[in-house]
């Protein structure tokens, strides 16, 4: 997802759940700095590079392709923005180093984001603004996995994008060029992905990139065959999971504020938005590269209050200034703590699991002992 | 055992294939007509994209045997005058035609491959319907298993050993992607007639 959802629907969420204007803010805020809070931005702060919750591609280029370096890759992305599904799932013939990347695919409502959420409650707006980037992602960028795999995330020809055509859709063959200089255009249908690399383990082969930003446009309604489902179609009808992402938002941010007990998944609160779904959707379905203005105009509306613009150095100098022993008490201390806490907490899980891709299991979880 | 028999054998487990993809698809029809017709689909899909890739396969392999072709003679592995011409003496425009007459081979081979490959992903991505390209591609897959043969019944030198192994295992790869294009068609043939009856 871009900054319209993480940022500014992700506000009108907060706001819908009982968060103050203030409070509103500091979770949006947190919840789009997951996307600017790499390694180059905490060592220019001074900042733990192991609280990174995204990387740059020139930092991806630099990275390696050994053990290593996938599993640095993977806990960042599997972590923050392709939480797995299930990380013991299981599939006919597939032996385990195929397994190891199927198990890292994600799916909404996994058992990680209840893990997720949870380790949220009680904590700083900052953890709840990271597990709500999380929540929404899971949504937006299902099935692809956090780890660099050409067998999971490469696309092919067979990629269809379903535009409107009265009560039923039309479909647009998909061709992809490699034109990163130039945005998506939407109205010919040109969209930019990553370029082919045969390379099992290229970094080309991360995330949703064999699919350009598909994923992230809200708008978007394509169908297209995902390397690991044996020739299967897969119909993504992204403004109803946008919608269904931004109503688990609202669940998950009432239990987290106190409002109701506890977190269930496969709840959405479709009755906090009911008065508000035409607009929603309205929103969700306008075909345009960045929903930020309309967002903004409804976020605005619920709370009469003027919604600052997004700004990535607006507590830099707060954490750079402050002593050490009071850098946890700042924004971007409070924000770090919970990355790293997060970060912890998935990596652990997935590796606990018997996968080697975010550390090194033990070798009686290796072995299924 | 001849030639013969060994093309036979093969074009016999091709036609064996397409019966048992043909029965199999029958013996998945149940009560549930979307399932089947999903699974169906999903098939089509699978052989089409088979297609695609045993096109692009037989394509490289086309230019490979070309490429490979000039090399060896670059290097001179391959004299191609002792290949064309024997001991008689023969005016240059003997010798010329001669050269034409390779090339135009060379073109004719290359042309082959280049339509069996272009055809063969055409039809896996759903953008033809034609089917002469099968008939090259049977009339392709009978000259080079007959040419397996010969690097058994010929003398090799020792010192191309390596060389020789990596050919014939390019040929097999050859033989086995001609073979995947015939089956995918008839398959997905069998698929789509399958599915308009639906």
């Amino acid at each position: 997802m871009q900054e319209d959802f993480h940022y500014y629907a992700t506000y009108a969420a907060a706001y819908l759940a009982g968060f103050s204007h203030e409070e509103c803010c500091e979770i949006c805020y947190s919840a789009q700095y997951v996307d600017n809070c790499t390694a180059t931005l905490l060592s220019k702060i001074n900042g733990p590079i192991e609280a990174a919750t995204t990387q740059l591609n020139l930092e991806l280029m630099d990275t390696r392709t050994d053990i290593i370096g996938i599993q640095e890759i993977t806990k960042i992305w599997s972590s923050f923005h392709f939480l797995p599904g299930d990380i013991f799932a299981t599939k006919k013939w597939a032996g385990k180093r195929y397994l190891n990347k199927y198990r890292l695919i994600c799916h909404p409502n996994g058992q990680l984001l209840a893990d997720s959420v949870n380790l949220a409650k009680d904590k700083s707006l900052q953890a709840i603004g990271i597990a709500m980037h999380v929540l929404a992602d899971t949504w937006a960028h299902m099935y692809f996995c956090g780890t660099p795999s050409l067998v999971i995330n490469n696309t092919n020809y067979y990629f269809y994008e379903l535009l409107p055509d009265g009560d039923n859709y039309r479909e647009r063959e998909v061709k992809f060029r490699h034109k990163t200089s130039e945005p998506d255009d939407i109205e010919k249908g040109l969209y930019t992905n990553t370029i082919y690399q045969g390379s099992e383990t290229s970094v080309m082969n991360l995330g949703h990139g064999r699919a350009g930003h598909f994923p992230d446009y809200s708008f978007a309604r394509y169908k297209y065959m995902p390397a690991w489902d044996n020739y299967n179609e897969v119909i993504k009808d992204n403004p109803s999971d946008y919608m269904n992402a931004f109503c688990q938002m609202i669940h998950a941010m009432k239990y987290l504020g106190g409002s109701i007990g506890t977190f269930k998944l496969n709840h959405y609160d479709r009755e906090a938005v009911e008065k508000y779904s035409d607009r929603i959707n309205q929103i969700l379905t306008k075909r345009q590269l960045n929903a930020s203005a309309d967002w903004k105009a409804f976020g605005e509306e619920l709370s009469c209050k003027d919604i600052p613009d997004y700004d990535m150095n607006k507590y830099e100098s707060e954490y750079l200034s402050a002593k050490n022993s009071e850098k946890n008490s700042t924004f971007l201390g409070r924000f770090i703590k919970a990355a790293i806490s997060h970060k912890h907490m998935v990596s652990s899980s997935i590796s606990d699991s018997g996968n080697p891709l975010t550390g090194i299991p033990s070798a009686k979880k290796l072995f299924g002992l | 055992m001849p030639i013969s028999f060994y093309v036979f054998l093969i074009f016999y487990y091709i036609l064996l294939s397409a019966q048992r993809l043909y029965n199999n698809s029958m013996s998945k029809t149940n009560s549930n007509n979307k399932v089947n017709k999903q699974n169906l689909e999903r098939l089509l899909r699978k052989y089409n994209n088979n297609l695609v890739i045993s096109g692009v396969g037989v394509l490289f392999f086309g230019l490979w045997s070309v490429l490979k072709l000039f090399e060896e003679m670059a290097l001179g592995v391959v004299d191609l005058n002792s290949y064309l011409m024997s001991d008689y003496e023969y005016t240059i425009v003997d010798k010329i035609l001669y050269y034409i007459f390779f090339f135009i081979i060379v073109l004719v081979i290359l042309l082959i491959h280049y339509i069996i490959g272009s055809s063969s992903i055409k039809v896996g991505l759903g953008k033809k319907r034609k089917f002469f390209y099968l008939f090259l591609t049977a009339f392709s897959l009978v000259g080079v298993i007959g040419s397996l043969s010969l690097y058994f019944t010929e003398a090799i030198d020792k010192s191309a050993y390596d060389t020789t192994i990596a050919s014939f295992l390019v040929d097999i790869a050859l033989s086995l992607a001609l073979i995947d294009v015939i089956v995918s068609s008839f398959a997905a043939i069998i698929l789509k007639r399958k599915l308009r009856r639906l």
